[in-house]
């Protein structure tokens, strides 16, 4: 059996078998690493960050698992976890080095692992203008086309917020790439 | 930020509507990066996990240890100061000037006529015994025989 695809519950299950759990740990980092390393990078930009980010994130996975109850999926859990980590990221990174609209440019320039062109450096400088929920909202939205519905469940808030949410990031986006 | 002549060569018309940005594949990783990923955090687990075994059993050796000293030292505290006797504060009683600084500050009134009849009301002064002009007037007559003009006079 292809232990990637196991359901959650059973991974959830595994991982309370105290013989099996760094086994099921394993599982769902191989399951789920790429996912929530995405959703982080589209956040943090850059791949070291990423990188730091999604271990914290792993980490604060492994210690809460113990008390995970099930309220909600496995993914909307964990996508929580990432998300928080990635913006307490950007925070501390604020606090303790200004980042101007050129400085956040030079960095995605001198990152090995972006290659796109001066055109979508801009449209990434737009998004990052964005409020924090704005941003969040939109990433969701345009990068991975999940529906309002879907990103209620993780966010939160109600499908007409979140409607409006993006028609105004969307706004500001268009304004910014085109502000004659 | 505005764009200039330059920067718009860059910015094509198509450049400005975002659904251009949608399949660009601007973001890549290092090669085997998940991979190598899940082997990491399983080190970085295990090592943690390790860390932690190694302090319960230096707590859980410590502990009992401690647990002998810890109790006399509370025992101590608890003869020392806990368990003194009440001293009994006989100091309790309120002066007259107390009382009406309470009734001043806690009936917002500065008429002391008010704040004397509260008092009366309250019990913390005895209520004074009225004695009116007529009744003056008539004990002066009938114990010392001075006649109502002379009273009169005088006042």
């Amino acid at each position: 059996m292809d232990l990637l695809f196991m359901e959650d519950q059973e991974l959830i299950d595994l991982y309370f078998n105290e013989d099996r759990k760094h086994y099921a740990f394993n599982m769902i980092v191989r399951k789920y690493s790429e996912r929530l390393y995405w959703q982080i990078r589209r956040v943090v930009f850059i791949h070291e960050d990423s990188n730091d980010v999604l271990q914290n994130t792993f980490i604060k996975i492994w210690k809460g698992l113990e008390n995970f109850r099930g309220e909600s999926n496995l993914y909307t859990w964990m996508y929580r976890i990432a998300i928080n980590e990635a913006l307490s990221f950007i925070k501390k990174k604020k606090h303790h080095v200004s980042i101007d609209d050129d400085a956040f440019l030079n960095q995605l320039k001198e990152d090995p692992y972006f290659n796109g062109d001066e055109a979508y450096e801009k449209f990434l400088l737009a998004i990052r203008k964005l409020p924090e929920k704005q941003q969040l909202v939109f990433r969701l939205k345009y990068f991975d086309e999940l529906k309002y519905k879907e990103i209620a469940e993780l966010l939160g808030g109600s499908e007409g917020s979140l409607k409006a949410s993006y028609f105004h990031a969307v706004q500001k986006i268009e304004k910014e790439l085109n502000p004659d | 930020m505005l764009l200039t002549n330059q920067k718009d060569r860059t910015m094509t018309k198509k450049d400005k509507n975002i659904e251009h940005y949608k399949n660009q594949d601007a973001f890549n990783v290092p090669e085997n990066y998940f991979e190598e990923f899940a082997h990491d955090m399983q080190i970085r687990i295990s090592n943690s996990v390790n860390k932690e075994k190694w302090y319960h059993k230096l707590a859980h050796g410590i502990r009992p240890k401690l647990s002998i000293p810890a109790s006399f030292a509370l025992a101590l505290a608890y003869f020392a100061f806990i368990s003194q006797p009440i001293k009994e504060n006989k100091d309790l009683v309120l002066s007259n000037n107390e009382i009406q600084v309470y009734l001043l500050n806690e009936f917002e009134s500065n008429n002391d006529d008010e704040i004397y009849e509260l008092a009366i009301e309250e019990g913390f002064v005895e209520e004074p015994i009225l004695i009116k002009d007529e009744d003056i007037i008539q004990y002066l007559i009938e114990e010392d025989e001075i006649d109502i003009q002379t009273i009169n006079d005088y006042i």
